[in-house]
């Protein structure tokens, strides 16, 4: 086997561990997780509450929305799963393999693991709240498909955090201000919400829309928002990209930096 | 014959307001199959060493090492074995079957060679009953000695032992020592352990270096470490009779102390006075009140306060 093919199997086991850990530990796992559905409920009920007279979205839709939405976000940049990676960064530099590789495969693995997990209890709950089963299992079948995809993305974001915290351990400050942009202008309310133009148009083209909102409208509505499906995955390819790039960047000037304070 | 790890004149500076020179032209060799420890008190630069020899720091100028590859490298990487006993490379969630599994993948093994290597391993370090147990539900005692499998499951010629007995009782201390020992006499690697532990050292090593404010300040075998001191004995004798008197030699070459009532003290060279004489000499001072006699050499640990005193000085 050639050695990159060879490379690509361990990454992929690597993953697969790292899923398998997040469902080692079921009670802990369950108790992270176990306010969930009670977030869905509150938060659809504070749409009803301000912004059903729109009339874009029911009740029971919302609630799914939601439901996908707090999937993404809540395993979104975690700091347990950062501080993990970072604090890996010394070691990685004693193993035959890549700091950067090993850490993407595991923060993937880790975030997909996070994420099945959530899926299966919003399975049996989101019905419980008041979504239609039909429109749960298609929502959620559909979610099946996209997360993958939606896991690089998010394994590239974190990454680009473990290496920050290489850089400059003042970077756990940043991380709850970051999430809450992205749940902004990206999460439960975003696109939406009631915003006027042109804020809404700008806050559509988005990362934090392409990852969040426009993922949570696909499930349900079976089409992405005001965008094709090959505009959507270009977008995100490109996200992708310059996150891989970005990181390269931030690895260099890590290794560069973990020389002056000793590892 | 080749060495297994070498350091040749590394000197690594900290970058800063103040630049910190924390290890300043050091060089040694080990060779396959020794047991040394690295020794040094705190801030003397062992840490910065083993970062430099495994790769995790470069040095601002000279070399290291690691079967003939340079530190850091992925041929050096296959080649090292890393424990700490302060850090854990497995996964507290997992089971050790798992966590052996995948960190024998790290290492590029795989299929049939991964299988007997575990199994040898498991063998040696007497971990059978552990592997389908998740790492979080061991005893510290059986971790560490998951640990070091873990750091040999790519059967490295090198292993760097940091306090890996750390917070261990005495019977898994012991048991571990023997482990060690019985994995190095199969596999003939070498072992460089930094302890605070100097039992571990005189358990483990025939071999020290001694490093202080980055420098080497010795480096030989573990008798040679005591110097002028190695032929130093302390005698210590209980009597049965306060009222009996301190034995005083006239001349200086046997000096004596009295503890308290029933305790009295003598310390010789044995280059000077023989045992035999000694004790012949106090057999006859103290007659039948003498009721329990001790003899003992310097402890390593005073060994090396009274070096590390030198040092300062």
């Amino acid at each position: 086997m050639k050695s990159y093919e060879q490379s690509l199997l361990f990454h992929f086991k690597h993953a697969w561990f790292n899923i398998k850990e997040q469902f080692s530990d079921i009670p802990t796992s369950l108790a992270a997780n176990a306010l969930v559905p009670f977030f869905v409920w509150v938060l659809s009920r504070v749409w009803e509450r301000f912004n059903s007279h729109l009339g874009h979205y029911q009740l029971h839709e919302i609630v799914v929305y939601i439901g996908i939405t707090e999937l993404l976000f809540m395993t979104f940049v975690r700091l347990p799963s950062l501080n993990r990676a970072s604090s890996d960064f010394s070691i990685s530099l004693v193993r035959p393999r890549s700091w950067l590789a090993m850490s993407f495969s595991g923060l993937v693995g880790r975030s997909t693991g996070s994420r099945l997990f959530m899926f299966i209890i919003l399975i049996f709950t989101l019905p419980l709240l008041g979504a239609k089963p039909e429109l749960v299992i298609s929502a959620l079948l559909r979610l099946i498909i996209l997360l993958p995809w939606l896991g690089l993305i998010q394994g590239m974001f974190s990454l680009l955090f473990a290496n920050s915290q290489v850089l400059w351990h003042q970077t756990n400050y940043f991380i709850l201000p970051f999430g809450k942009i992205f749940l902004v202008m990206g999460g439960v309310w975003g696109p939406v919400s009631d915003f006027s133009e042109p804020w809404k148009s700008i806050i559509l083209k988005m990362p934090p829309s392409d990852i969040f909102f426009q993922p949570a409208y696909f499930c349900i509505k079976g089409k992405f928002y005001q965008m094709s499906f090959n505009e959507w995955w270009i977008r995100t390819s490109i996200l992708i990209v310059v996150l891989f790039l970005i990181n390269q960047i931030f690895f260099f000037y890590a290794k560069k930096n973990h020389q002056s304070f000793g590892g | 014959m080749n060495n297994s790890l070498s350091a040749q004149n590394i000197i690594k500076i900290f970058d800063g307001k103040k630049p910190f020179t924390a290890v300043n032209d050091l060089s040694f060799e080990l060779f396959p199959g020794e047991s040394v420890a690295f020794l040094g008190p705190n801030g003397a630069g062992k840490s910065t060493t083993i970062k430099l020899l495994c790769g995790i720091l470069t040095p601002t100028s000279g070399l290291a090492f690691v079967n003939g590859h340079k530190a850091g490298s992925f041929e050096a990487n296959k080649s090292i074995g890393l424990v700490f006993g302060t850090r854990s490379q497995l996964y507290m969630h997992m089971t050790v079957f798992q966590c052996l599994d995948l960190i024998s993948e790290i290492y590029f093994l795989s299929g049939e060679l991964k299988k007997k290597r575990m199994a040898t391993l498991t063998e040696l370090f007497e971990i059978g009953p552990l592997l389908d147990k998740r790492v979080r539900t061991l005893s510290l005692g059986q971790r560490m000695r998951c640990e070091i499998v873990a750091a040999l499951i790519h059967k490295p010629s090198v292993l760097l032992a940091d306090e890996p007995t750390i917070g261990l009782d005495i019977i898994a201390k012991n048991s571990l020592r023997e482990l060690i020992r019985r994995w190095q006499k199969e596999e003939k690697s070498t072992l460089l352990l930094t302890s605070h532990d100097l039992s571990d050292v005189e358990a483990l090593c025939d071999r020290s270096i001694l490093i202080d404010h980055g420098e080497k300040k010795f480096d030989g075998k573990l008798e040679l470490l005591k110097g002028e001191l190695s032929d130093l004995r302390r005698i210590e004798i209980t009597v049965s009779d306060q009222e009996v008197k301190l034995y005083k030699h006239a001349s200086h070459i046997f000096s004596s102390k009295q503890n308290n009532d029933y305790i009295h003290s003598f310390e010789i060279r044995l280059s000077q006075l023989s045992m035999s004489e000694a004790l012949s000499l106090l057999s006859g001072h103290y007659g039948n009140k003498l009721q329990d006699i001790k003899i003992s050499e310097v402890s390593l640990e005073e060994v090396l306060a009274d070096r590390f005193k030198t040092y300062k000085s």
